[in-house]
């Protein structure tokens, strides 16, 4: 079997264990609330539409719940399997390590992505006012999609060098990007929240975006593409010098 | 890499370096607490057993001959390859952990055949059927194994563990949870296997199990190996050292005086409610007990030896 057939296994053996765990459950409910805010806002008879849409997807899905979610699942991928004692069945085999990695990654990145991407698409689609909604929609995709990826590495390298991964994610996320990237502007381009922006900004059609943003499409790319591989290779690093052992 | 490391810190027998399954000089510890302390051993084909009480670092060496934990000093070899960080190893080493963790939403099939899958076998099908027949799991092989008992549990761990026909399988307290017909069946089975050749190192902390399935053991205690070598042989050493018995007696006084003048008697001591006897041996003390109260006309109420925990046993060995 090659390269490509063992990662597949992989990727099938963690979506069918992400399916049965709790986590998926509390994920799922966070991603109803923008929703939920978007449907009480039409039967309200709303306001600003678009004031009201740039909150609810810059505040409510870009700030809070995509780093949640990507967080929640980022950590449980592979720190799952550490804690269940499973990942020795893995560990065991002829199989690199990094192929692991990438795998729990493409799992954990692909469900963030859809369940936040569904929540934003769907908020969207009940507060902005038909006909300028699709490119935008579209822009907010591929900001969550981006951002997915990277925090999902991050967690997923949390989880191998930290027993209190979600923990440490939790506080990089609303201490660092919530309130020092606020304070101090140069710390905008460590970022992760602040590379979502920027290619959301800049793919929306609609001038001026939506939401503000402080990075151009070019840094958030590269910026981000460097944290996402660096947590990636940090995990790869760590998985390969990974200890099992029957101490409790 | 040479089966013979040239920065070896001390002089290492030629049959260990070359042995399939070899430890030379190991040592782990974490922090301040030495879990095994300097190991040199080599393990050839048939059956070997690891043999210590709970605690003992049994797991703990398991995990280093299995690559999956680096010693802190010393070096495993794996064919004379080094284990840690070299997962080339697993195409010809399989692992049965003691821990019971399994994919409780994966059916006892689906996990033989994800486990040949990552082997990178040719016809994963085909050798997760095998391996499944092998421990006679065909009747629950695709019921979920969050529904099985712990000794399926265990049996199914086991085909993983099989899958793809390993020359080398380690074993870490394979038989816990079966129960004695699936236990027998196991041993009939690590038995076959062993006679193709294979290299099989399986440990357990009750020396029945030692008995009936290993011709070599490792005895360990506290991280040490207390003993190495035929098990038959090692079995006479537990045996044959003095144990002490507790006695009561219509006359503790009388049957004090007979027994000291018995040669298998080491010591006596009066103690409340009681004898306290120290013999040289076990078999030849509990022939003679009976035969001297009868002669001094004492009744024996109690018999009782007092010190026949396996751990006793064990540091006996050690402080040999």
């Amino acid at each position: 079997m090659g390269r490509d057939g063992v990662i597949r296994q992989l990727v099938v053996l963690t979506a069918r264990q992400a399916v049965g765990r709790r986590r998926i459950l509390v994920a799922l409910l966070a991603a109803a609330v923008p929703v939920f805010v978007a449907v009480v806002y039409r039967l309200a008879g709303g306001g600003d539409a678009g004031a009201w849409a740039s909150g609810l997807l810059g505040n409510v899905v870009i700030t809070t719940l995509l780093p949640l979610v990507a967080l929640v699942f980022g950590t449980a991928v592979l720190g799952g399997e550490v804690e269940d004692g499973t990942l020795v069945y893995l560990l065991v085999r002829p199989v690199a390590r990094w192929q692991v990695v990438v795998a729990k990654l493409a799992v954990g990145a692909l469900a963030t992505a859809l369940v936040v991407g569904a929540s934003a698409a769907l908020a969207l689609l009940v507060v902005l006012p038909s006909g300028v909604v699709t490119g935008t929609i579209l822009a907010a995709l591929a900001g969550i999609a981006w951002g997915a990826l990277i925090y999902s590495a991050i967690a997923v390298a949390l989880s191998l060098v930290t027993g209190h991964a979600l923990i440490v994610g939790l506080v990089y996320v609303y201490i660092w990007e919530g309130v020092v990237a606020g304070l101090f502007t140069g710390t905008r381009l460590l970022s992760v929240h602040q590379y979502v922006l920027g290619v959301v900004a800049a793919l929306d059609p609609t001038q001026p975006s939506l939401l503000p943003a402080h990075l151009p499409l070019s840094s958030s790319v590269e910026l981000g593409a460097l944290v996402g591989v660096g947590a990636t290779l940090v995990a790869a690093w760590s998985l390969a010098r990974f200890e099992v052992s029957e101490r409790p | 890499m040479s089966a013979h490391p040239l920065w070896s810190p001390a002089p290492v027998p030629a049959e260990v370096a070359g042995a399939p399954l070899a430890a030379v000089h190991v040592a782990r510890w974490y922090g301040n607490v030495v879990a095994v302390n300097d190991v040199t051993f080599g393990v050839g084909p048939g059956v070997t057993g690891l043999l210590g009480p709970n605690g003992a670092g049994k797991s703990t060496l398991l995990h280093m001959l299995a690559g999956l934990l680096a010693p802190s000093s010393g070096l495993v070899l794996v064919e004379g390859r080094a284990a840690w960080r070299n997962p080339q190893v697993y195409r010809r080493l399989g692992l049965s952990p003691e821990r019971d963790a399994s994919y409780g939403f994966l059916t006892g099939r689906e996990f033989a055949l994800l486990s040949a899958r990552l082997a990178r076998l040719p016809d994963p099908d085909a050798a997760a059927r095998r391996a499944i027949a092998l421990v006679d799991m065909e009747a629950a092989a695709d019921r979920p194994i969050g529904g099985y008992s712990k000794g399926m549990r265990q049996r199914v761990k086991l085909a993983s563990a099989l899958v793809h026909d390993p020359q080398i399988l380690l074993l870490d307290e394979p038989f816990n949870g079966m129960d004695p017909r699936q236990r027998l069946h196991m041993m009939a089975l690590l038995q076959r296997m062993a006679q193709d050749g294979r290299v099989i190192l399986f440990s357990s902390h009750i020396l029945e199990e030692v008995e009936r399935l290993a011709e070599r053991v490792l005895v360990m205690v506290a991280g040490r190996l207390a003993a190495a070598g035929d098990y038959r042989a090692i079995r006479r050493l537990m045996t044959d050292r003095p144990h002490t018995f507790t006695l009561r007696t219509s006359d503790d006084r009388a049957m004090a005086a007979r027994l000291v003048a018995e040669e298998p008697v080491l010591a006596v001591q009066l103690v409340d409610g009681g004898l306290d006897v120290r013999a040289a041996d076990y078999g030849s003390f509990t022939r003679l007990v009976a035969r001297v109260a009868a002669g001094a006309g004492v009744s024996l109420y109690e018999l009782r030896p007092t010190d026949e925990t396996l751990e006793s046993v064990f540091s006996y060995l050690v402080s040999r």
